[in-house]
Parts: C-alpha cells; sequence; structure tokens
C-alpha cells in the first residue's frame, strides 16, 4: 500500500469517526448564515418603499455583521474538532493504538489536523457562498427598485451603494477573518494538547501561550502609569500582540467591526495568518518530537513548566498588588495600601504558583514541591513591585551628570494641547523625532534638576506645573526619553517665555491647518460650528500671532471666554487641537467677533449676571453628626478654618450672629433652575461687588495640565432668567465655607 | 529478526528498562515473563514502536522501528488494555485496521469471527473482557504481520479459549511464518506454547534461553541425606541455585548436565534421591530469587 493510498484511506476512516461533527458543523455554519440572514434582515419586508435603509441592512449582515454569529460557530467548532481529532494524545489507551499503527507520526498528524480543519472549514464555505448569493440577490433588487424611483435619484449622491466586486470582496474578507481565527485558535489548542497529557493542563498551556504575553505587559503597564511618573511612551499593544495569540485574534475582530483603513487591516490579517502558520509549525514540530509517554501526565517539560509558572506568578503579583492597593484605597485606607499591597501580591504570588505545580503535577500535594523556586518567583516579583512603587531603582530621580550628556532635546508634552488619535499609532518617541526640541542645553539642565529634585507638594495649589518630554543622548550613545511635570518655577517660565517653545506646544502647525475638518467654539452657555475653511484658516492664524506676540503667561490673564476645538483629520491621524480663549488672546477674540461669533467671546459681566451660587458639591453631608465639618472642609478645600480669620476674630457665636444678621452670605438648601434642578446647600451671592470677584476668579484659565486653584460648583443666574453651571473649581473663598458652617451650627444647635 | 540493543527506557525518576538486549528470531513463540513492573509492556511498547526508547536501538528487519511504517506494517500491537472505538463494533475496528494493513485479510475476519462466535455488528463496548481479547487476536492475526506482539492477551481467556487461540498461533506460524511475542507474568499459559523465553526482572533482562535448554540444564533433587558430611559435599559437588528443606527433605535446585548430577547424586549415595524437572514457574522463581527477588515475601 502506497504511503498517499495509506493516508487518503486513513484520512477517510479518520472522517468517518467524527461524522457527528460534520452534522454539527453543518448546523452550526447554517443556522449563523443562511439561516440567522432569512431570520432577520433576508426576510423583512420593505416598507415604505424604503429600498436603501434595507439594503444597508442587507449589506452590513452580510458583508460584516455574520462574522459574530459565525465566528461564535467558528471558535466553538476548532475546540471541538481539535479536542476531537487529538484527544489520543491524552490516553494511552488510545496512543497505544495509534502510535503502533504502520503511519508515520507526520501522516497522522496531517490526517487529523486536516480532517479538524474541513469539517468545518468545508460547511462554513458552503453556507457563506449560500449567505452571500442570497444576500447579492436581494441587494440588487432592491438597488434596482431605488432607483427605479425618481424621487431618489436626486439623492443618489447621498446614498453608498456597493458594486457587485465590493460586496463579494467585503464578504470574502469577512469570511478570511473567520478562517484565520479558526486556524489561530485551533493550531493553538493542538499545540497546547501536543505540550501536554491531560485537559486542564491544554488549558493552562492555551491561555498562558494565548495571552500570557500581552497580559504580562498589560499588568507591568499597570505598574508603570501607577508609579513610574517620567515614564514616556507607549505600550506597543499592537506590535506585542503579536506575540499571544488570541490578543492578536481580538485586534482583527476590532479592526473588522470598526472598518479599520483596509491597508492597516490587510496588515493585521497578514499578522494572524503568520501567528496561525507559526502556531502549526509549533504544534507539528512538538507533535513529532513528543513523547508518547506524555499521555495521561501533566506538563513535563521542564522547559515549558518553569517559564509558564514564573510568568503566571509574576503576573499574579502584580494583579494582586494593584487590585488590593486599588481596593485599600477605595476605602481610604491610603496609609496603609502599602502593606496590603504586599499581603495582596505575596498571596496571589504563592497561590497561583502552587495551583500551578497542582495542575502541572497532577498532584494535590505538589503545591509546595518547587519551595525554593516559589520563594524566589514571589520575592522577586515583590521585590520588583516594592521597587516600582518606592522608586527603589531611582528611576524617577534619574539625571546623568551633565558631563557625560552629548545632547538633550526639549519637546512639549503631547498632551499640552493636542489630543491624537494615530491610526496606525505611532510611538510617542517617534513623533518626537520627527520634529525639532528646544536645543538650549544650559536652560534644559536647569530644568531637568528642577524636575527631578523632591517637590513640596503643599505649594502645589498655587503654581501651575507643565508637562514637557525629553531626549537625552549619552556621551556614550545611549539615549532616552522622558517626561517630567515641572511645578512653577524661574526654570519653568524660562522655558515658558522661548517662542520656540510655544510653537512646539500650542502652535497650530500648517500640517494641521491644510487637513483641518471644523473648529468647535464652546462655553457654558452655548456651543457653535466652524466649518469654513477660510474662517478656520483665520482663527488659527490669529492664535499663532496670539503666541507670538504674548508669553504664555500673558496668555493665561484675563477672563477664559470659552474654549475651542480644531480638529484635523489626514489619512494616517486625527488630530484635536484645544485651548481655552482667553481676554489675552487679542488677535483670536478679535478674528472670531470678525467672523460673526462676537456672542461667543463676550465675557459675562454683572450686568448680565443676577446670583450667583456655590455649592459645597460633594462636601454636603452637613447632617451627618459624626463628621467634623472643619476637618472635612479644611482637608477637601485645603483651608486652615479653625485658625482662619473669622474663627479667630469672631469665634462660632461671632459667626452665627453674623449670618443671622445678613453680614455673610445666606445659604438655600435647593435650587431648581431650568437645567440644573439639584438639592444640597448652597451659598447665594447677589452683592453686585461680590458678584463680580467670583466672576473674575472664574477668569483663570484653567487647562488639565495646569491645576486651578479654587473650584466648587458654580451656577449663575442672569438677569435674563437663564441659568448656566460654571466648571468646578477647587477652593472656595473663606467667607463663603463660613457661611455654610454657620449654617450647619445653626440648623444643628452644634 | 527483532535485535533488541541495550535499550533503555526511563520514566521520570524511574528505570523501566535499563540495557536490555534480547534476539528474537522469526516463526518461533517468544515469551516475555517477568514479575509486575518489570518492565515487560514497555518493552513491547518499544518494540512495536510505541515508544522510543532513551537509549539503544531497536532493529526489525534491518530497520528501526520508530516512525517506521514499512516496518511497523509487519508489527501487530496488542496491548494488555486495547482500545476499542466508544461507539464501534467489530467491523469498525476491522476497517480502521484494514486501512493502515495492506495484507489485511477480511475473509479470514469473518471466518474466525464466526468460528470464536462472536458478533461483528454487536458494539465492542458490550463485549466481555474476554471476548474483547479474543477480537484483539484476532484482528492481530488477519493484519496478516510477520509479528505479533502479545501483552497479557491470554489474561481473562478461558482455558477453551485459550488453547484455540495457541492452536490459532500455531496455525499461523506453520502457515506464514508467524512470529508471536507474548508477554505474561503467567508462566504456566507460556510455557506449553513458547520455545523461546525472555526473562526481565527490575528493567533488565535475566536471561533468554530456548525452554528445552533452560528445562535441561536446571534440575530439582528431593533428598534425604544421611550426614551433616554428605549435605557439604552436595553443597560442594553441585552448582546450586537454591536449597531448601523440610526435616530431614532436602529440594536443591541445580544447574548443569542431567547425567552429571545424577552421577554425582548415585556416588554420594544418600538415603533416598530424586531427579525432578523443574516447571517454568520454578525456574522463574529460582532465577530471580538468585537475583534477590524474594518471591516467597510477595506471595505469602
Amino acid at each position: 500500500m502506497t504511503s498517499k493510498r495509506c493516508f487518503s484511506s486513513m484520512m477517510k476512516e479518520n472522517m468517518r469517526h467524527q461524522i457527528w461533527l460534520v452534522v454539527l458543523s453543518i448546523l452550526g455554519n447554517t443556522l449563523s448564515m443562511p439561516a440567522l440572514y432569512l431570520l432577520t434582515v433576508g426576510g423583512q419586508e420593505v416598507f415604505d418603499n424604503r429600498y436603501a435603509l434595507a439594503a444597508h441592512e442587507v449589506s452590513g449582515f452580510a458583508t460584516t455583521q455574520f462574522m459574530i454569529p459565525a465566528g461564535v460557530i467558528a471558535l466553538m467548532g476548532c475546540l471541538m474538532v481539535a479536542v476531537s481529532g487529538f484527544q489520543y494524545l491524552h490516553s494511552r489507551k488510545k496512543e497505544d493504538l495509534y502510535e503502533s499503527l504502520p503511519i508515520r507520526r507526520r501522516d497522522l498528524f496531517l490526517v487529523n489536523w486536516l480532517n479538524g480543519f474541513l469539517i468545518w472549514f468545508v460547511p462554513f464555505v458552503c453556507n457563506l457562498f449560500v449567505m452571500y448569493f442570497m444576500a447579492f440577490a436581494r441587494y440588487s433588487r432592491m438597488k434596482k427598485n431605488y432607483f427605479a424611483y425618481e424621487i431618489y435619484k436626486r439623492a443618489v449622491n447621498d446614498v453608498e451603494w456597493l458594486t457587485g466586486p465590493q460586496f463579494f470582496c467585503k464578504t470574502m474578507l469577512t469570511g478570511l477573518a473567520l478562517v484565520l481565527a479558526f486556524l489561530v485558535v485551533y493550531n493553538l489548542v493542538i499545540l497546547a494538547m501536543t505540550l501536554t497529557g491531560n485537559p486542564i493542563n491544554t488549558l493552562a498551556v492555551a491561555g498562558t501561550i494565548g495571552v500570557g504575553v500581552i497580559g504580562f505587559v498589560g499588568l507591568f503597564n499597570v505598574m508603570i502609569q501607577l508609579y513610574l511618573e517620567t515614564w514616556m511612551g507607549e505600550v506597543p499593544y499592537g506590535k506585542i500582540a503579536i506575540l499571544s495569540p488570541l490578543a492578536n485574534l481580538y485586534r482583527l475582530a476590532v479592526f473588522q467591526a470598526h472598518s479599520a483603513p483596509t491597508a492597516l487591516y490587510v496588515r493585521v490579517l497578514l499578522e494572524n495568518l503568520l501567528v496561525a502558520v507559526l502556531l502549526f509549525a509549533a504544534a507539528y514540530l512538538c507533535y513529532l518530537k513528543r513523547p508518547t509517554e506524555m499521555a495521561g501526565q501533566g506538563l513535563k517539560s521542564k522547559y515549558m513548566r518553569y517559564p509558564i509558572q514564573i510568568l503566571v506568578t509574576v503576573c499574579a503579583i502584580m494583579a494582586g498588588w494593584i487590585l488590593m492597593t486599588a481596593v485599600v484605597e477605595s476605602f481610604g485606607n491610603e496609609e496603609f495600601a502599602a502593606i496590603w499591597a504586599i499581603l495582596g501580591g505575596l498571596l496571589a504570588g504563592a497561590f497561583v504558583f502552587g495551583v500551578l505545580d497542582i495542575i502541572f503535577q497532577l498532584d494535590f500535594k505538589a503545591f509546595f514541591k518547587h519551595k525554593l523556586l516559589m520563594l524566589c518567583t514571589v520575592a522577586a516579583g515583590l521585590l520588583f513591585c516594592i521597587g516600582m512603587a518606592t522608586d527603589l531603582f531611582g528611576y524617577d530621580s534619574y539625571l546623568p551628570d551633565k558631563n557625560n550628556i552629548a545632547e538633550m532635546s526639549l519637546f512639549s508634552n503631547d498632551h499640552s494641547s493636542y489630543e491624537r488619535y494615530w491610526a496606525t499609532n505611532p510611538e510617542l518617541k517617534e513623533l518626537l523625532d520627527r520634529e525639532a526640541g528646544i536645543k538650549d542645553q544650559d536652560m534644559i539642565y536647569a530644568l531637568l534638576q528642577k524636575a527631578v529634585a523632591p517637590v513640596d507638594y503643599s505649594e502645589l495649589y498655587a503654581y501651575p506645573e507643565e508637562r514637557i518630554c525629553v531626549k537625552v543622548t549619552l556621551k556614550s550613545g545611549r539615549s532616552y526619553y522622558r517626561t517630567y511635570e515641572v511645578v512653577s518655577s524661574p526654570e519653568l517660565q524660562a522655558v515658558l517665555d522661548t517662542i520656540q517653545y510655544r510653537d512646539l506646544a500650542y502652535k497650530i502647525k500648517d500640517r494641521e491647518k491644510e487637513t483641518f475638518v471644523s473648529a468647535t467654539i464652546s462655553r457654558n452657555d452655548a456651543s457653535t460650528k466652524i466649518t469654513n475653511k477660510d474662517v478656520l484658516y483665520a482663527i488659527s492664524e490669529a492664535y499663532n500671532r496670539d503666541l507670538r506676540e504674548k508669553t504664555i503667561g500673558e496668555l493665561e490673564t484675563g477672563i477664559a471666554l470659552g474654549r475651542i476645538t480644531f480638529t484635523s483629520m489626514s489619512d494616517d491621524a486625527f488630530i484635536t487641537h484645544r485651548f481655552y480663549i482667553t481676554e489675552g488672546m487679542v488677535n483670536t477674540v478679535q478674528t472670531l467677533r470678525e467672523n460673526g461669533y462676537e456672542d461667543m467671546v463676550t465675557p459675562y459681566t454683572t450686568q448680565k449676571v443676577e446670583k450667583v451660587f456655590l455649592s459645597m458639591r460633594d462636601v454636603y453631608d452637613l447632617k451627618d453628626p459624626d463628621v467634623d465639618m472643619f476637618e472635612r472642609m479644611e482637608s477637601y478645600f485645603g483651608v486652615d478654618l479653625k485658625n482662619g480669620e473669622y474663627m479667630t476674630n469672631y469665634g462660632k457665636e461671632g459667626i452665627k450672629s453674623m449670618y443671622r444678621s445678613g453680614e455673610l452670605p445666606p445659604v438655600v438648601y435647593q435650587l431648581d433652575t431650568d437645567e440644573y434642578a439639584s438639592d444640597g446647600w448652597f451659598v447665594e451671592i447677589t452683592d453686585e461687588k461680590d458678584v463680580q470677584e467670583i466672576l473674575n476668579l472664574t477668569s483663570c484659565i484653567y487647562n488639565y495640565d495646569m491645576a486651578s486653584p479654587w473650584t466648587a460648583e458654580l451656577y449663575l443666574s442672569m438677569k435674563n432668567g437663564e441659568t448656566y453651571l460654571l466648571p468646578s473649581y477647587e477652593l472656595l473663598p473663606e467667607k463663603y465655607l463660613v457661611s455654610f458652617l454657620a449654617e450647619y451650627f445653626v440648623r444643628y444647635g452644634k | 529478526m527483532i535485535e533488541v540493543k541495550n535499550i533503555s527506557k526511563n520514566f521520570d525518576d524511574i528505570k523501566a528498562i535499563d540495557q536490555v538486549t534480547a534476539h528474537i528470531d522469526e516463526g518461533h513463540v517468544f515469551g516475555l515473563i517477568g514479575t509486575n513492573g518489570a518492565g515487560k509492556s514497555t518493552f513491547l511498547r518499544m518494540v512495536s514502536g510505541v515508544l522510543k526508547p532513551d537509549g539503544g536501538e531497536i532493529v526489525i528487519d534491518g530497520e528501526p522501528v520508530f516512525d517506521n511504517p514499512k516496518i511497523k506494517s509487519e508489527i501487530f500491537y496488542i496491548s494488555d488494555d486495547q482500545f476499542f472505538f466508544q461507539t464501534g463494533n467489530a467491523l469498525d475496528m476491522m476497517k480502521l485496521y484494514k486501512s493502515v494493513y495492506p495484507n489485511f485479510d477480511t475473509e479470514k475476519f469473518k471466518s474466525l469471527m464466526e468460528k470464536f462466535g462472536l458478533e461483528t455488528g454487536r458494539k465492542v463496548s458490550t463485549f466481555s473482557k474476554g471476548m474483547k481479547k479474543q477480537l484483539s487476536v484476532i484482528l492481530g492475526i488477519c493484519a496478516g504481520t510477520k509479528y505479533l506482539l502479545c501483552d497479557e492477551t491470554f489474561d481473562g481467556l478461558d482455558p477453551v479459549m485459550r488453547q484455540a487461540v495457541k492452536a490459532l498461533f500455531v496455525k499461523e506460524i506453520d502457515e506464514r511464518g508467524l512470529t508471536p511475542i507474548i508477554a505474561s507474568h503467567n508462566l504456566r499459559e507460556l510455557e506449553d506454547i513458547c520455545e523461546y523465553v525472555g526473562l526481565l526482572h527490575k528493567g533488565g533482562i535475566l536471561l533468554e534461553k530456548d525452554i528445552d535448554d533452560m528445562k535441561l540444564n536446571i534440575h530439582k533433587i528431593q533428598c534425604v541425606v544421611k550426614t551433616e558430611e554428605m549435605l557439604n559435599k552436595i553443597k560442594e559437588g553441585l552448582d546450586i541455585v537454591t536449597i531448601d528443606n523440610r526435616g530431614s527433605l532436602y529440594t536443591i535446585t541445580v544447574r548443569g548436565k542431567r547425567e552429571d548430577a545424577e552421577n554425582f547424586m548415585e556416588e554420594l549415595d544418600p538415603t533416598f534421591y530424586e531427579l525432578l524437572p523443574l516447571s517454568l514457574e520454578e525456574i522463574f522463581i529460582s532465577e530471580t530469587e538468585v537475583k534477590g527477588y524474594d518471591v516467597k515475601a510477595l506471595l505469602f
């Protein structure tokens, strides 16, 4: 008997024993594609001649949406056929039979692999084409009916109709994605089966190979975000995902669902194809080398066991640490967070390591089988976490000696006034490398010394800060990137005052202007959208002129009149450029006025505002007798009320008296406005002078990179009867806080 | 011919087979005997190409067996717990083997199934243990291979069936030179069918001989000696394997030719002596005792 004949007869024989899977596959694929199509969109009547809408539903299902039901079937199918085809690897009896047969291991593998694939693939392809033909026929009919109506001909440009080839390609591309999804998971499961001797070990190994690396990187990134303040960069999940097949598959599904650009989608398709091929090759080689006696055993290979155990344990330690920190902090016990985090990491690490030993050894007594390795892994994991939390490795305070530095470049932080949504997601470092940064070495080094020096946080409320990026190239040739939050200081001011920095951080670049889509001006009472490219260009030019003519400090003075957001979109990027319009931006304000946006840049004045209401936000639970209102208000608003002017000069009774006599602003309990009906306690400010004072205070520019000195919920009651809620501030002037206290004393006899 | 050269196999820290060498000629029944855990199944699994030896090599008809379909097509392995498809019948099993064994004889299969009284259409899962063993043997015979490896195959067969299977083996040996290799711990089963025997013990092979030669070279002497001095002379003059006594009756197992032992005892002239042949079981026990295996401790 020739090898070829033997192979085909074995294929036939193997398929005969999996006939139940063939039936399930046919049933599942039929239900998930043609049947579901007919049940949902394929059999619906078209009401009111809305052919475009109905056709859109048909094409939507047949080109994209069938991915979900058919994908579920594909994933269930690949698990079932993989397990069914290769389950003999987990049974000594079956291994004895199959391995003793006169057929090469290679052929046995291919017979099982190919049969498993065909069991799913053939019914899938048949049903895909059945669904495609049904859907396309209906789609074409609707298209014809649509154009038969004269009235629609005028609106032809408003409806996007797919051509025949487009419809076909989209359907087949989704089908291809499903085939790849099947192959990736199928090969992953087979690989895990060949490496192990029983199902639970297969599960553990498949999970680790499937998402182990991305899980580790994700947790590592959380630790970085939590603890490394100067870390700069984005985790290239797209690149790392290729090391975690299931994560890469998830990317494919997301890209498919969100209609990613074709080039990008094709790249992800190819990546998944590569992953599927690599998994196949790994499964094939592992199968050929697999010792038969592994059947029924756990995971014997130390080259697989220990890396998995260490990787998963370190992940568990980080997860335990992060989870425990979050839980403890959510209960407000921040001072004990470190102890709980260590405990969380320790328990999670030891537990996971021990459980993996039980699984790999298939022995409940094996929890402490590798005590030394367990101890070392958990200790190393905890040391890493502690090191991150305490900057033990000196990452955030690192600054090389100036003599060792060849060059420094300073950039604005990506988020100073931009938000970039990059489809191709280049790293921030790559973006910086494209730009020319500030090169003044002395100025940068002085700033960095300030940035890495210990900060007196008590001063932070009073000073704004700037986030900057730096690229440092050492004389050794090594270079690194960092980002720093620098508190207000002469060193920072020196940077902010340079035109170069303003250009880098705030200027609207030419490439953005070329791809402007729109701009939206918003303030508390209104918003408007500008789409005229000439106007957009004029405003951006005016804004850039302001940046040239004034320092940042000068631009930040005056009342914040509103906020403007420019949107630019090119083939590979979606950029928003957002900033607040202040009175100091004379050119910008003037241009907006000239272009008909006068109302959007006219500040509130007492001529317009009748009253102001200040609330206590979430501190107004004054009814709780256990709460010490002094402490609560002091800690929340950052003031010293007990030793403040009012308590010292007038005492509690004096305050009560002043409150009753109206010397202190009154408190109201409910505020019903047109837009913002709310319960709570509010200080009502009616005196024109006091109202103006509040309005002046609101004029401080607030930018999410620059902490504003005070905050509360602030309602404006206008003279024309309208009310507006202004954005939050963080501190109330003392006399208003005292009003709340006085009301509290009076009302509850405290 | 099967040539096993210094093969070893470890399962974790356990040495299942340690430096075993054996030669199995064609056309004879080879018995592989050994205690529980001696490595018989491991040996057969390696010879059948299921397991790969950690060291040494197994050459069958001049070629290594592992992952070699050409050689494996001449071997049929019946494991001690043969796998049958859960919902399959005997025909399903036949179809599987027929698809891979080029010389599979379907007619013979049907004929033997009938002779053994087994229904081809009945689910194998409803068969008794003995019926499954019979089916395995029938499949093995019909596969048309040169070598048939049977692991504890006679265990579970009733005496009638055992004789029928033995007869079948004899017929196949005569007709086409089949070489059955039968592993068993039940020596009586092998005694009347095996021509050659390999004795495995603690992973190593103790002996590999023609059964007749074995029987010719080891004997049991029962005697009553007149004096202590006479007993000492026996101990010095004969190649004693074991010696045991119940009162004045000594049972001595000795190596060597029957005539030599007989002449020696005749010359010594004890009160009583008798030369008895050893059963294969007694040979096995004696050999394993010599190697330090306490059979009695295990049995009693």
